[in-house]
């Protein structure tokens, strides 16, 4: 019997949250010997509301006979402390963000556990009647398989997203299984030493895009954009790509002022696992191939038939880019609307 | 005359960003995973982990400003202790280097070999040397992650057992505090989504610092030599009582992942706007259907 709890502190249910429950319960299928596993989602709304003094709600989702823990974020580490211990769970588990990031930490001192972050894969190990996870060391140029000394105990685990696939998840399908009302769980005050003054909202150009790392595509333009006014025509190619798509960018193109640094892909920007990345003008330094090398498919398009990225991609198209991406637009146009 | 405030700034070295990481061994032994075994060392060039310039920089930039704002009143001094944990060499010198920059003196929190330590025990072993080394920590700087373990844990957990808050991965700050003695201060960091949190915080504190929040400098010639009259002061893990193989995971093998295949090259260079025309197509026709068979575009009728 395995107890675990999924965890999501985001303002939506994010598919790869889904991902994760789906991934257990299909583990759960194929171990047969080990009984029915207890898999219960923690949703703790940051944001939904900004009313601290909101308690949680503590829900029952009929299809998956999973608890559904509604839980305020601001009780911090106290009041998810408690629901852990009660619930007994052997892991707790969350797609890998800034708030699973921030929190399981804390929690890991507080039960003298272990935190494993960045898990790109996860397999039941009958022998051990416990898992091996995969995770990525220096910048995904090493893959380790790693699990726990001792199985008493909670370990935590952040999974990067796009790891698992799921293509049953609908998130308003799955927000109204939760409606129904139910128990009230207990939330203790809000940690009184930091104080979230404001939340500057994303433009709204950025806001109509997904996450960059939960998006299935990703357009991204490097310096050869040469201006920021250029990053239109992949801002074009991104909306022909459907709602997955999204944006992105080199660290070159966002020190020369051409993108945003939320747009930054590599090593000391975000680590994406798309279906399809697009590379635009990006020359394909070992330090931007850390942040998407896990890509499924990579299309590279470069004036330079010997740019590196081209020895990274499945497909590669050499020319000039402001002559390739408005004809890739207009191809995939036609493609999608056929 | 007041204490100090204390700014301590964890720093590591990490193979260079760059460099191409060889397998020394298959399989790490059970007990005490280091990566001289796992990885060939002998070649590496080593730098200082990216993230951990930033919170370094950062540092010194407070102690800048706290210096400018209360010269008349020399009433607050400011120290920068730089602090490392692992082996000596190559560790010393991200600890000279950080001295040549700024900081005012440094510990060594010594490992046997190049550990890759379990983060909870790196973060132990922090946490006892501040402890020992006597200056409580009034603010802690620390990258938001390193680029060998990949882990970002140590400053939420560093800041779990000092009994501070945290927030992570901040890319702007700012002392809103006017009197000059840093009892406020503002930062903010983006979240996923692309939201800004802005957030405003009391000492003590730890902060982990991300990209965006500062340009680093380099060290001059008169800082490196000043550097060298600089105190650095060494721990060992085992005079802290950390047990670097009392970790709570295992690795259990590790692996290259598989190397991409040189791909479907298409060349359109020398090309008229036709045969342009007719590459795209055929890479359309390539990689759409199987985006389709994925389910993550969907064709409209
Ligand atoms: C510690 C460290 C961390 C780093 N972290 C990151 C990181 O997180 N992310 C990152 O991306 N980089 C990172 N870098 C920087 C990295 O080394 C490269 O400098 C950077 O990725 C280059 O960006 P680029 O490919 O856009 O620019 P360039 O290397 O200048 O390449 C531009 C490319 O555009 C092509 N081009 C120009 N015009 C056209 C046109 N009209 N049509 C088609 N192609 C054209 C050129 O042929 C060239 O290949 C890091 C570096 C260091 C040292």
């Amino acid at each position: 019997m395995k107890r675990f709890l999924v965890f999501s502190a985001q303002q939506n249910i994010q598919k790869s949250t889904y991902e994760i429950w789906e991934k257990l319960i299909a583990m759960n299928a194929a171990a047969g010997s080990s009984g029915v596993w207890t898999v219960d989602f923690l949703l703790a709304f940051r944001w939904q509301d900004r009313d601290l003094g909101q308690r949680g709600q503590c829900l029952r989702h009929g299809q998956c006979q999973s608890n559904i823990i509604m839980h305020h974020w601001e009780s911090g580490v106290e009041g998810l402390k408690k629901i852990i211990l009660e619930g007994n769970y052997d892991y707790v588990l969350s797609t890998t963000d800034t708030q699973s990031k921030e929190i399981f930490p804390r929690l890991a001192v507080e039960l003298d556990a272990a935190t494993l972050t960045e898990v790109v894969d996860m397999v039941y190990d009958e022998k051990n009647d416990d898992f091996i996870f995969s995770r990525p060391l220096f910048t995904g140029k090493i893959l380790a398989t790693v699990r726990r000394r001792k199985k008493n105990g909670t370990t935590f685990v952040t999974v990067r997203t796009n790891s698992f696939s799921s293509v049953s998840f609908s998130e308003k399908s799955f927000v109204e299984s939760l409606e129904g009302g139910g128990a009230l769980t207990d939330v203790n005050v809000v940690d009184p030493r930091i104080t979230l003054k404001e939340v500057r909202n994303a433009s709204s150009e950025k806001r109509d895009r997904i996450n960059l790392m939960e998006a299935k595509i990703i357009v991204a333009g490097g310096r050869g954009l040469g201006s920021r006014e250029n990053f239109k025509i992949l801002n074009d190619l991104v909306d022909v790509l459907g709602q997955g798509a999204s944006l992105g960018a080199s660290r070159a193109a966002v020190d020369a002022g051409l993108a945003d640094n939320s747009m930054q892909i590599g090593q000391t920007g975000k680590s994406v696992s798309p279906s399809l990345y697009i590379a635009c003008g990006i020359s394909g330094a070992i330090q931007h191939f850390a942040g998407m090398r896990t890509s499924k498919m990579v299309l590279a398009i470069n004036s330079d038939p010997h740019a590196p990225i081209f020895s990274r991609a499945d497909y590669g198209i050499v020319g000039d880019l402001f002559a390739v991406v408005p004809l890739l637009t207009e191809e995939i146009k036609s493609f999608s609307s056929f | 005359m007041m204490d100090p405030i204390y700014i301590y700034v964890c720093i590591k070295q990490v193979p260079d960003t760059g460099s191409t990481l060889a397998l020394a061994s298959g399989v790490a032994s059970e007990s005490d995973v280091s990566f001289g075994e796992v990885i060939k060392t002998d070649n590496l060039k080593w730098i200082t982990n990216p993230y951990d310039e930033y919170a370094l920089e950062q540092a010194i930039r407070i102690k800048e400003e706290l210096t400018r704002k209360v010269e008349n009143l020399s009433a607050v001094a400011v120290q920068i202790i730089a602090i490392r944990l692992g082996e000596t060499v190559p560790g010393i010198e991200v600890l000279r280097s950080a001295l040549a920059l700024g900081a005012d003196e440094a510990i060594l929190v010594e490992t046997p070999k190049h550990l890759l330590l379990d983060p909870l025990l790196t973060a132990r072993g922090l946490m006892l040397a501040m402890k020992k080394h006597g200056k409580q920590p009034d603010l802690v700087l620390t990258g938001k992650e390193s680029s060998d373990g990949n882990y970002s844990q140590v400053p939420q957990l560093l800041a779990q057992m000092l009994g501070f808050p945290a927030i992570t991965s901040i890319s702007g700050y700012c002392n809103t505090d006017t009197s000059g003695i840093l009892s406020g201060i503002e930062v903010c960091r983006e979240v996923e989504g692309g939201d800004t949190e802005v957030f405003t915080a009391r000492l003590p504190l730890v902060l982990s610092c991300s990209r965006g929040l500062n340009t680093i400098r380099y060290p001059s010639v008169p800082g490196i030599m000043r550097a060298k009259k600089k105190p650095i002061t060494c721990f060992t893990l085992e005079e802290l009582g950390v047990d670097f193989r009392s970790g709570k995971y295992l690795i259990e093998n590790i692996s290259l992942p598989p190397e991409r295949t040189v791909g479907k090259m298409f060349l359109t260079s020398t090309d008229t706007a036709d045969t342009t025309n007719e590459t795209v197509k055929e890479v359309v026709q390539e990689i759409m259907p199987q985006l389709v068979a994925l389910g993550d575009v969907v064709r409209s009728q």
